[in-house]
């Protein structure tokens, strides 16, 4: 080795190595991409895998979830994919929201894009409001996820049972505005019947704050003059 | 009782001068909260709790990492190096060297978590001063402090525990293994246990693996408590935390116990 070498070894390897590495910094990374583009494609991890890699921190596990459901979506919204991916991916979407939802079941998030994603991709329809469902159980407080998801139970899904369940599990919270219990009723009368709309508003009625019973009544009213039926 | 104090205090001095530990310091203080505060922003609405579940992860492993590199290292460097001796000249005896070094790494401990809370209250702060309480349900000024407490009492019987492994292990490199199986079992246990609860997974689970884990959870202190951890990142009633602090107490002084019978038997 040159004595030149020899005492400026440090030097010598700390210029190389950081030639070497700012060349490589500036090429384009193929493989990178490959890696980042095979770690959407292959969706969320086992959940029970996940909770046993988060431990006591599984909130943060679903804050992943989410951060893979915001690549998913990305890849969705390329145009240049094929339909078969585009299925794929949204059954991936799926995955991730629902992982995130069983991971931390309080996360507003994931039922937020749940009803503005998820619902409206026809074959995930029933999945979101499930999803929805699930949340609702678990935030007492919140009156919005299940009137969102009562509603699109009704409108994209016609499934009126589903949609009165979630509508009335809605007027159950407190702070839930008087039009959950008019959108109830609609829904209960076409599962059910007129009759059995009315009735359900005559007992909400009765349970609810006297601050709802102007809207309820006017409600009952209007419902009245349209169906011509008294409970 | 001033042997205990003089090791206590000695075992200060000692973390204190350690770089790890100053590194831990810095990450609780600096590091953790800025991370807090920059990924939060990649979340719609739950800013806050997004915040709140990366100082939550942050202070567990800040925690666990305390116990492995300062805390069994110094007693690796203690008993495999001979240094206890030192500390063993009359009228100390092993046991008050034990529970001195007990005491000290526990401050230790408190005064990385202190570091967290500040970190973790200004992290709060900040969400306070910019966010709408739409993007912070829940959460209040406080709730630092409280993750900080909570990360605590739970790596008492953690801390307990490997001080008994080092009273019994016969080098550095066993001391080290077996604690990180203790840490590694007590983190991700729960999550298993609790997945079994369900009918569906109990189906397919053969019988003695079943019986194999439940019994191994026994001799494990229950490290999760993630349902604290979603109550504090959601700012929910915290309602089960008395049967956590005397599980963690009871295991805490039971390793104590043993890791004291089993260090005045050692053949130093």
């Amino acid at each position: 080795m040159p004595a030149f070498f020899s005492r400026q070894l440090h030097s010598t390897l700390i210029i190389l190595g950081l030639a070497g590495y700012t060349l490589a910094k500036e090429m384009p990374d193929t493989t990178l991409n490959t890696k980042l583009s095979s770690l959407t494609e292959s969706g969320p991890s086992p959940l029970l895998a996940q909770a046993m890699f988060a431990g006591p921190a599984p909130g943060l596990a679903a804050d992943s979830n989410l951060l893979g459901v915001f690549n998913v979506y990305s890849n969705i919204i390329n145009p240049s994919i094929s339909d078969k991916e585009n299925s794929a991916s949204w059954n991936y979407l799926e995955s991730y929201l629902r992982h995130a939802s069983m991971l931390d079941p309080y996360f507003y998030d994931v039922y937020r894009l749940s009803s503005g994603l998820l619902a409206f991709q026809s074959e995930h329809t029933r999945d979101a409001i499930t999803i929805m469902k699930h949340g609702a159980e678990y935030r007492p407080w919140d009156w919005e996820t299940p009137l969102i998801a009562g509603f699109l139970a009704h409108d994209l899904l016609q499934d009126n049972r589903l949609a009165f369940d979630l509508m009335k599990l809605a007027t159950s919270r407190p702070g839930a505005p008087p039009l959950a219990i008019g959108l109830a009723a609609r829904f209960l009368a076409d599962a059910e019947d007129n009759k059995t709309g009315l009735q359900f508003l005559h007992y909400m009625k009765s349970i609810m704050p006297k601050g709802y019973a102007k809207p309820i009544d006017e409600r009952i009213k209007k419902l009245e003059q349209e169906w011509g039926t008294e409970p | 009782m001033n042997s205990i104090w003089q090791t206590t205090r000695f075992t200060l001095l000692e973390i204190f001068n350690m770089r790890a530990f100053q590194l831990l310091v810095l990450i609780a203080l600096v590091l953790l909260p800025l991370a807090a505060t920059v990924f939060s922003n990649l979340f719609l609405l739950d800013i806050g709790k997004v915040r709140m579940d990366i100082l939550i992860a942050g202070n567990r492993i800040i925690a666990s990492l305390y116990i492995l590199v300062i805390a069994v290292m110094l007693m690796a460097n203690d008993i495999s190096k001979g240094m206890i001796h030192l500390f063993l000249t009359p009228p100390s005896s092993r046991r008050e060297y034990l529970i001195g070094r007990f005491f000290g790494l526990l401050t230790g401990l408190a005064i990385i978590l202190l570091a967290a809370s500040i970190g973790g209250e200004a992290v709060l702060g900040l969400t306070f001063s910019e966010k709408d309480p739409i993007y912070r349900h829940g959460l209040e000024q406080g709730d630092g402090v409280l993750l900080a407490l909570f990360t605590f009492y739970q790596h008492i019987s953690i801390l307990a525990a490997a001080l008994f492994i080092c009273t019994w292990a016969t080098s550095m490199a066993e001391m080290f293994v077996f604690s990180s199986c203790i840490l590694m079992l007590a983190w991700t246990l729960p999550p298993v246990l609790n997945a079994m609860q369900t009918t569906e997974v109990l189906q397919r689970t053969p019988e003695w693996i079943a019986s194999l884990l439940k019994s191994t959870s026994y001799f494990l202190p229950n490290l999760n408590g993630s349902e604290i951890g979603l109550a504090l990142a959601h700012g929910l009633p915290l309602e089960s935390v008395w049967p956590h602090i005397a599980e963690h107490t009871g295991y805490a002084l039971l390793m104590l116990g043993l890791a004291l019978f089993s260090l005045s038997r050692r053949d130093l």
